[in-house]
Parts: C-alpha cells; sequence; structure tokens
C-alpha cells in the first residue's frame, strides 16, 4: 500500500463546510419549491423549519453559499489546483471510454479501475466533466440567480434583461435539478474507492491508500 | 479749604441725618438676621421714620418703588385682581433669598377636570405654560444613541433643507426602534414666563393645537459621537387639534354628528360612545386579540376628526396606523423575501384579516425623483379643468366598470398632458373591512397564496379616482394583465404558479380530459419539476441497481 496525498487541508475544510451548506439549501430549497413535503416530513416525524423559517435559512445560506464559491474560484486558481486537476488534456481522451465502462461492467467482474489517482492528476476525464460542470457551470448559475433573487427592485434592471422574475426563477430551479442530480450520483461514487470509505476517508486526512500491486491479483 | 466743603457737605446729606438700621435693630432685633433685602436700609421701604421712637402707625411698605416691572406685570395678573399681596408668596425678611413659593403651596393638587388628556398634560407641562404671558417657549426633543453610534444628519431631515416635517421625524423615529436599541428619546416642552403675570383664564387649546402662538419651535438634538440639532415642525409634537371649521368634512361631520355627541363629558372619548352607532362592527372587534388584550380602543386606530376617509388611505399610510405599535413590523417579517418591496404594495391587514375582502386596486401616480406619489384632484382638475369627473373622460361607454384598455388609453393621454413620469400604480389593499384582526402566525405563508390567479383579489379589482370630495372605487373588468400589461405584473401574477402540484401529477397520469401529451405540452414552466423529478428517480433506481450488482458480487 503506498500513501497518495490528494486534497489539502484548505480543500477539506472548505469540502465539509460547503457540504453542510449544500444539504441545508437543498432541503430549505425543496420545501421552498413544494411547501406540502413540510406536512410530509411531520408525519413522518422528520424534523423540518417552519416555511418562514426555510425562507430565511435559504436566504442567508444562499449567501454563504455564494462567498464559499468565491472561496474556492480564488483558492483552486490561486493554488494551481485548476490547473493541474481540472482542464482536460488529450491523454484523457483514451481513458474516457474505459472509465464509462469501468463503471457500468468492470467494477463488477473485478477488474482494475483504469485510472489511479496521484497528487499530480486525481480526478479522471468523467470526474473532470462532472465536478467542472458542477462547479464552472452550475453553481455559478444556482449563486448568480439566487442572489438577484435577494432583491429583485434592486436588480431589476438586470432581471429585466434577463427575461423576468420567471425565467429567473426557472433557471434557478434547473441548475438545482442538475446540481442535486450531481450530489446523488456524487454521493455513491464515493463508494466506489478500494474499500468502501476510502475516498471519505480521504477526503477527511488528506491522502488515500492505494495498493501497488494491481487490485485483481489482490 | 475744597476739603471742608465736601466734608461739610457729607455731614449735611439727608443719609447722614436719617435713622440707622442698626438704630432699629435694638428694638427689631429679629430683623437683624434677615436673608433678603439685607443690602438696603430699614428706611428705604419703611418709609416715614424720621427719628426713634417713631410712630405707631406707619404707611404700608410698597414694593413698585424698586419692582416696578415685576409690579407692572402683576398688575396685570389674576393675583393683583384677587387682592394678593406681595408678602402672601414672598418672605420679605425671608430666610431664603428671593424666592416666592411655587403655585403648588397654594394650589395644590390642582385636578384639571376640563382638560383632555390630562395626565399627558401636566406630566409634561409647567404651570405657566397654560397659565403664564409666555416669553419664551419651545420643544427640545434629545435623541441620545447608543454608545458608538453615529447618525447622518441626512436620516433626519432627509431632504437637506434644515427642517424635518412630521413625515421625516416619524421616519425617523421608525429608523430609530429598528436599528437604534436602546436609544433614548426625551422630550421637554419649556416654558419661561413671568410667574407674577398669571392670566385670569387659562389659554384654550387652539394656541398650541391650532393657532400655535405657544410652543412655536422645536429642535431635535442628536446626541451621537458628535451632536448636532434640526429644526423639526411643531406639529410632530403637538398633535392638530381638529377646528370646528374642518368638522363639517369629515365623515362624522358629512353625516350630521355634532361635538356633543360624542364629546359628552370631557373625559377621553370611549368605546362606549363609539359602540352607539357603529355596534355591529364592535362586536366583531370586541372578539378579537386587540379588544381581549386590551391593548386598543377605538380611538387608537381610527382619528374620528380625520377628513381623509379610511378608503382613501393608500397601503404605506394603512401601515403607518399598525405601526404605531408593531413598530418592528419589517424585522418580523423578515422571513418574507424582499420583505420591503412588498410593504410597497401590501398593508398589513392584506393578510392578518382574513375576514376582510380584499382587492387589488389600481391608481394614477407620478413618477418624481425616484419617489412614487398618487395624483391628487387639484392637479387633474388643472388639466381637466374644474369640477371634471374622471370616470366619465376614462370610460367612454358610461358603464359601471372601466376596462383595461381604457385605462391604458387615459394613461398614454395623462402622460402627454402631465408628463412621462404618470404611470398606473397597484396595491392590494382591504376594500371591506372585517374588525378581526386575531390571525398572527398564518398557516398559509406560502407564495402561492397570493402568486396565482386563483388569489381572490385578482378577481375583484378597482380603479380608484379622486373626486372633488372623496374617491370612488370604480370596479376593472378584465384580467390584471390587460390592465397592467407590464413584465412585473406577469411575472407577480404567475410566480408561484410555477410549482407543479397534486392535481397536475393526477391529470397526467391519464385524467386529464385533453390527454396526457397534450396537457403536459401544457405545463409550461412546471415541466421543469416534472423532468427533474423523473431524473432523480431514474438516477437513484440506477444506483441502486448498481449497488445490489455490487453486493452480488462482492465487489
Amino acid at each position: 500500500m503506498k500513501k497518495v496525498f490528494l486534497h489539502t487541508l484548505t480543500i477539506r475544510i472548505w469540502h465539509w463546510i460547503n457540504a453542510l451548506i449544500v444539504i441545508a439549501l437543498m432541503i430549505t430549497g425543496i420545501q421552498l419549491r413544494a411547501p406540502g413535503v413540510e406536512e410530509f416530513a411531520r408525519r413522518m416525524a422528520f424534523w423540518i423549519p417552519e416555511y418562514s423559517m426555510a425562507v430565511l435559512i435559504h436566504k442567508y445560506l444562499g449567501y454563504a453559499m455564494a462567498l464559499s464559491f468565491l472561496f474556492w474560484v480564488l483558492y483552486i486558481l490561486v493554488s494551481g489546483s485548476f490547473r493541474v486537476h481540472y482542464i482536460p488534456r488529450p491523454s484523457d481522451i483514451p481513458i474516457l471510454g474505459k472509465q464509462a465502462l469501468y463503471y457500468l461492467f468492470g467494477v463488477f467482474q473485478g477488474s482494475e479501475n483504469p485510472f489511479i489517482p496521484t497528487a499530480e492528476g486525481k480526478f479522471n476525464p468523467l470526474q473532470k466533466i462532472a465536478y467542472g460542470s458542477v462547479m464552472l457551470v452550475i453553481t455559478p448559475l444556482i449563486v448568480v440567480t439566487g442572489v438577484l433573487f435577494s432583491d429583485i427592485f434592486f436588480f431589476r434592471g438586470i432581471i429585466d434583461w434577463l427575461g423576468g422574475i420567471r425565467l429567473l426563477d426557472a433557471l434557478h430551479v434547473v441548475a438545482s435539478y442538475l446540481f442535486l442530480l450531481n450530489l446523488i450520483v456524487h454521493l455513491y461514487m464515493c463508494t466506489m474507492g478500494h474499500h468502501i470509505f476510502d475516498h471519505v476517508k480521504a477526503m477527511i486526512l488528506g491522502f488515500e491508500e492505494i495498493p501497488e500491486e494491481s487490485p485483481s491479483k489482490h | 479749604m475744597p476739603i471742608l466743603v465736601i466734608i461739610f457737605l457729607f455731614l449735611s446729606s439727608p443719609v447722614g441725618a436719617a435713622v440707622l438700621s442698626d438704630d432699629c435693630f435694638n428694638c427689631h432685633e429679629d430683623f437683624k438676621k434677615r436673608t433678603s433685602h439685607e443690602s438696603i436700609a430699614c428706611t428705604d421701604c419703611h418709609l416715614g421714620i424720621k427719628e426713634i421712637p417713631h410712630e405707631e402707625k406707619l404707611a404700608r411698605p410698597t414694593c413698585n418703588a424698586c419692582h416696578h416691572k415685576t409690579f407692572e406685570r402683576y398688575s396685570a395678573g389674576i393675583h393683583k385682581s384677587k387682592g394678593l399681596a406681595c408678602n402672601q408668596c414672598h418672605e420679605i425678611h425671608g430666610k431664603k433669598k428671593g424666592t416666592g413659593t411655587d403655585c403648588a403651596s397654594c394650589h395644590p393638587n390642582v385636578a384639571h377636570k376640563a382638560l383632555p388628556s390630562r395626565g399627558k398634560h401636566l406630566a409634561a407641562l409647567n404651570c405657566v405654560a397654560c397659565h403664564g404671558k409666555l416669553d419664551k417657549s419651545g420643544i427640545t426633543a434629545t435623541v441620545t444613541l447608543p454608545k458608538g453610534a453615529t447618525l447622518d444628519r441626512k436620516t433626519v431631515d432627509r431632504d437637506g433643507n434644515g427642517f424635518a416635517n412630521p413625515a421625516e421625524w416619524h421616519a425617523f423615529e421608525a429608523l430609530l426602534d429598528q436599528k437604534f436599541k436602546g436609544y433614548k428619546l426625551e422630550k421637554q416642552y419649556w416654558a419661561y414666563g413671568d410667574n407674577h403675570e398669571i392670566m385670569p383664564k387659562a389659554a384654550d387649546c387652539g394656541e398650541c393645537h391650532e393657532k400655535r402662538t405657544r410652543f412655536t419651535s422645536a429642535e431635535g438634538r442628536i446626541n451621537d459621537v458628535t451632536s448636532y440639532s434640526v429644526q423639526i415642525t411643531p406639529r410632530v409634537f403637538i398633535p392638530e387639534f381638529p377646528s370646528l371649521r374642518e368638522f363639517p368634512k369629515t365623515v362624522h361631520g358629512q353625516k350630521g354628528v355634532r361635538c356633543t355627541d360624542c364629546h359628552i363629558s370631557k373625559d377621553k372619548i370611549t368605546d362606549k360612545v363609539c359602540v352607539r352607532c357603529h355596534e355591529q362592527v364592535y362586536h366583531t372587534y370586541e372578539k378579537s386579540i386587540h379588544a381581549k388584550k386590551g391593548a386598543t380602543s377605538c380611538t387608537d386606530c381610527h382619528n374620528p376628526h380625520l377628513i381623509k376617509t379610511y378608503k382613501e388611505f393608500n397601503a404605506k399610510e394603512r401601515i403607518a396606523i399598525c405601526s404605531r405599535c408593531h413598530k418592528d413590523y419589517i424585522t418580523r417579517h423578515e422571513w418574507l423575501p424582499n420583505t420591503k418591496l412588498h410593504f410597497d404594495y401590501l398593508e398589513c391587514t392584506t393578510c392578518h384579516s382574513p375576514g376582510s375582502e380584499k382587492s387589488m386596486v389600481f391608481f394614477f401616480a407620478d413618477k418624481k425623483n425616484n419617489k412614487k406619489n398618487p395624483l391628487q384632484y387639484e392637479a387633474l382638475e388643472q388639466v381637466f379643468g374644474q369640477d371634471v369627473h374622471l370616470k366619465s373622460v376614462i370610460n367612454t361607454y358610461a358603464e359601471n366598470m372601466v376596462k383595461g384598455e381604457e385605462i391604458g388609453r387615459f394613461v398614454v393621454d395623462l402622460k402627454k398632458k402631465m408628463g412621462e413620469g404618470i404611470f398606473v400604480d397597484a396595491e392590494i389593499i382591504v376594500t371591506k373591512v372585517h374588525h378581526d384582526y386575531s390571525v398572527t402566525r398564518l398557516k398559509e405563508r406560502n407564495c402561492i397564496t397570493c402568486h396565482s390567479p386563483q388569489a381572490h383579489f385578482y378577481n375583484s379589482m378597482y380603479l380608484i379616482l379622486p373626486e372633488k370630495d372623496q374617491h370612488i372605487y370604480v370596479p376593472v373588468k378584465g384580467t390584471l394583465l390587460s390592465v397592467y400589461p407590464i413584465g412585473m405584473a406577469l411575472d407577480i401574477y404567475l410566480l408561484g404558479e410555477e410549482k407543479i402540484t397534486k392535481d397536475d401529477i393526477y391529470a397526467l397520469l391519464g385524467k386529464a380530459p385533453e390527454g396526457s401529451t397534450a396537457y403536459a405540452k401544457s405545463l409550461g414552466f412546471k415541466l421543469i419539476d416534472l423532468v427533474g423529478v423523473i431524473l432523480v428517480i431514474l438516477v437513484i433506481l440506477s444506483i441502486l441497481a448498481h449497488a445490489l450488482l455490487r453486493i452480488l458480487v462482492k465487489r
């Protein structure tokens, strides 16, 4: 086994704080979109904030999310992490298909993961596409539309130019569904390490233990 | 030689010849210790003493030889005419120097039964404020902000004219309540006059409340890190008194109510007076939280002397009534997205009085320097001529209702005549009042309650037109969008409708008469939810399948 250092302390702290923000925003967001959920949750004995409280939580955590996102952008740009981990490279193209085949079939047959994360590149091409689209397209879209919602009179010029509140609302919600889909897949894929909790451990401790020999012989 | 002349003159002067006070003290020993008038001789007041022993009967000393100015004022006042002498208030040889006794020593606990709002008046004013001729009077409102807080002069005097009018001052007080917890506001009604000139009759109410010959100026002192003063209209602190001239214009006056119908005694009007006519309304109100908590009587919200009727108040003015007590209404509604924006278009009872009838109302307004002002009759009269009935100008078919197109056409015309700032403004207000305001924590805190075509006030729309003496409400025919064809209205109207509902789903599952596909196409933005939820379910199912397979092959 060898230890591969993947996540800096800053990124690990950011990840978990951001995770809490996202989960709270998701729950309150669903509640705002479908107020009936509140009644349903109560019946299932889940604690869920009141509608009015949900509006407030969603608003202020929304600001927190905007800050969190800004921090992330600055961090990956300044630390060089963006250049190293996020930009697709020509060498990614042949792995792309293999990676997809591995997730769909290979994993059940016990074949080895075609991609081994290293400090010089922690994302496989599929991850680059997924994380890239979430962090560089979907999140900014949610954050910007959300901020515009915070004072529709102040931003009225921009909102009208964009096509009105309904369109703004639609963009915010479409982006949120895409985010949710990615989140569900993300939560599942984090169990796909060598051992079920390896990836989670890595996000806590920073490094991942990767077998030196090929996993099939293991 | 000249020295001898001076000595001679000195010895022959009357001072030298008169009786010395020390000689008086040989008999009147007590007066040696006198504490007032101690610098003058006994014979300066007790005239006619040429030698000792003096005659038994002497003339009464008079004060006016020295105190002639005071005496003049005293002569004009009631104390002189009642035969009160100086020494009845002043101790001439007194222990204390120069003090007259205060009013209460002769007039203790004056009931002031005839004085309306007795407590307020007596707490704030001294005796001369009403009973004396005033030399100087005014109001000083001192605002002390919490330590370290600062407030710009412009927050008090918004238009920068050096004068805070009632609107500016009330806005300032609201701001203090909201943002500067722990601030202090002390009002001082100071009045300086001469206690000697007490008038036979107290000043009448109108001197302060109508003609304003007393307390003619008011000053606000704001003590923050620095300290500065702003002049304030005294009307802010001393309310306008309803004058007989204006009363016939009020609703009560128009209906023939006379002063004495309500003012049966000099006491403050209580609910018992109102209930004699407004019985039904009062019984509704009686059962509400307001009445039960005993916090509010009719006159706390309603001013029976007001010329404007409730109908003529716009949303902002209606909120102003409630916010006199519920000052924290903005912070309490922070949950409401875009709180302030909502309160520009709603009044409190739009939500808090479920029994009331609410309507969408439209009115013409002028936008100048980013301030919206509803058009008044006087302005319209200048354009359309005297005694114009706007309804007949707008409504060419002379029906009972106006149509959206008619309003639109009229606004275009009005813009040409009165400038580009003219527009149609809208509010959602109560048009038929129900007096139960008990509903506080609304269960329907849900955007769709208002932001959907199902909200009932979209079916009850009125155009408010200012007429000569009143506002009239003309019913509007058509849909909101035909009256108010701007993007914002469309957005607000339909915003809550973008969400898919249970009924939509049932309809899609084959119960829609026009077929599922056609129904799905008609859903518009609601399709986002439909597609979104289906995708989420599909993804979860595939993940479950993937996980199951992994468990089966033990990977």
